[in-house]
C-alpha cells in the first residue's frame, strides 16, 4: 500500500459557505450568490440515471 | 484577497501545487473539490500576488500548510506558439520548496508532501531524485485524481465526504458552475475564492441530500434488485 499522509492532529471543524466565502476574501453576497446556484444546478446522477431515465421515456412512447 | 501569512498554521489547509493551463482544468476543478469535500481547505499560489515579495510569501504559504500536493502531469514542452516552447519548470520548483521545508523542520511529521502524476512510472525517468518514493497516478482523469486523493487521506478522521460517488457529484456540481459562473480563466485568485466557495455549497448540498434516496441510490437499487432477479431465474 502507498504511504498515505500521516495525521498528526485532527483538522478543525470544515468552514461553512460563508466562512469559507470570507476566508478567501469574499462577499456574503457573493457567497449567498454561489450557494443558490449551486443549488440550482445540482447534478446527483450520473451517466447511469440518465440512461434509465432515457430508457424508462423510450418505453413509454 | 486572501494572503499567505507566515504566523497562520491551520490544521486542515493542503497546497496545491498543479499546472496552470486549460487542459488541466477538470483535474484542477476535481483536486479542489476533493480536498473540501474532505473538510480540508485547499491553498494556492494563485492566492499569492505578483510582487517583489512572491517568493518569500509562496515559500510561507508552503510552510503553513501542513499538507501539499504537487502534480507533475505536465513534464512535455509547452505547445504555445507565441512563446517559447519550454517545460514548465513552477511545478518542479514549488516542489523542492516543500521538499526543503519538510526536510529542514525539526518536526517529526516528515514528508507532508505527496507527488501526483498521469502517467505510471515517467516520475521514475523525469524526475530520478524522487525514485523510491511513492506516486499518485491519475491517468488524466478527474474520477482517479479523486480516488488517489481519498488514498492520499485515507487516515483521516472522519471526513464529511468520503465516498467517491458522493465527491463525483460534488464534482459535476461545480463542473456546471465552472460552466456557467465562472470567466474563461479560472487560474487567478478571484476564482479560485469563487470555487472554493462552491465547493463547500456542493459539499452542503451533498450531505444535506445524504439521507434522502437520491437519483443514483435508485439506480443502485435497480441494479440489485435486476441482479437478484437473475439469480432467481
Amino acid at each position: 500500500m502507498k504511504e498515505p499522509f500521516p495525521i498528526v492532529s485532527t483538522p478543525p471543524r470544515p468552514l461553512s459557505v460563508i466562512e469559507t466565502a470570507r476566508a478567501y476574501g469574499l462577499s456574503a453576497h457573493d457567497a449567498e450568490r454561489i450557494r443558490h446556484s449551486i443549488a440550482v444546478n445540482y447534478q446527483d446522477g450520473g451517466r447511469a440515471t440518465s440512461r434509465v431515465k432515457k430508457k424508462a421515456a423510450a418505453r413509454k412512447k | 484577497m486572501r494572503v499567505a501569512r507566515p504566523t497562520r498554521k491551520t490544521a486542515g489547509d493542503v497546497f496545491i501545487n498543479v499546472p496552470f493551463d486549460t487542459k488541466y482544468e477538470r483535474l484542477y476543478l476535481a483536486l479542489v473539490t476533493g480536498v473540501v469535500g474532505l473538510g480540508l481547505t485547499p491553498r494556492c499560489v494563485v492566492e499569492v500576488p505578483h510582487d517583489r515579495h512572491r517568493l518569500e510569501r509562496i515559500l510561507a504559504l508552503i510552510g503553513s500548510c501542513p499538507f501539499s500536493i504537487h502534480d507533475l502531469s505536465r513534464v512535455q514542452l509547452a505547445t504555445t506558439k507565441k512563446g517559447f516552447r519550454v517545460p514548465r519548470f513552477n511545478m518542479p520548483f514549488e516542489l523542492g520548496l516543500a521538499v526543503a521545508i519538510d526536510l529542514g523542520s525539526r518536526s517529526k511529521r516528515r514528508r507532508r508532501w505527496r507527488v501526483f502524476e498521469q502517467e505510471p512510472y515517467r516520475l521514475t525517468h523525469s524526475l530520478t531524485d524522487l525514485n523510491g518514493y511513492d506516486q499518485y497516478t491519475h491517468h488524466g482523469r478527474p474520477e482517479r485524481l479523486i480516488q488517489e486523493l481519498r488514498n492520499v487521506f485515507v487516515n483521516l478522521p472522519a471526513p464529511p465526504i468520503n465516498e467517491q460517488w458522493r465527491l463525483r457529484a460534488m464534482f459535476r456540481t461545480v463542473m456546471k458552475f465552472r460552466q456557467k459562473k465562472l470567466p474563461r480563466d479560472i487560474f487567478a485568485a478571484k476564482p479560485f475564492a469563487e470555487l472554493v466557495t462552491a465547493a463547500t455549497a456542493a459539499r452542503d448540498e451533498v450531505l444535506a441530500r445524504r439521507k434522502g434516496p437520491g437519483p443514483t441510490g435508485q439506480t443502485r437499487r435497480r441494479a440489485s434488485s435486476r441482479l437478484r432477479r437473475g439469480r432467481a431465474r
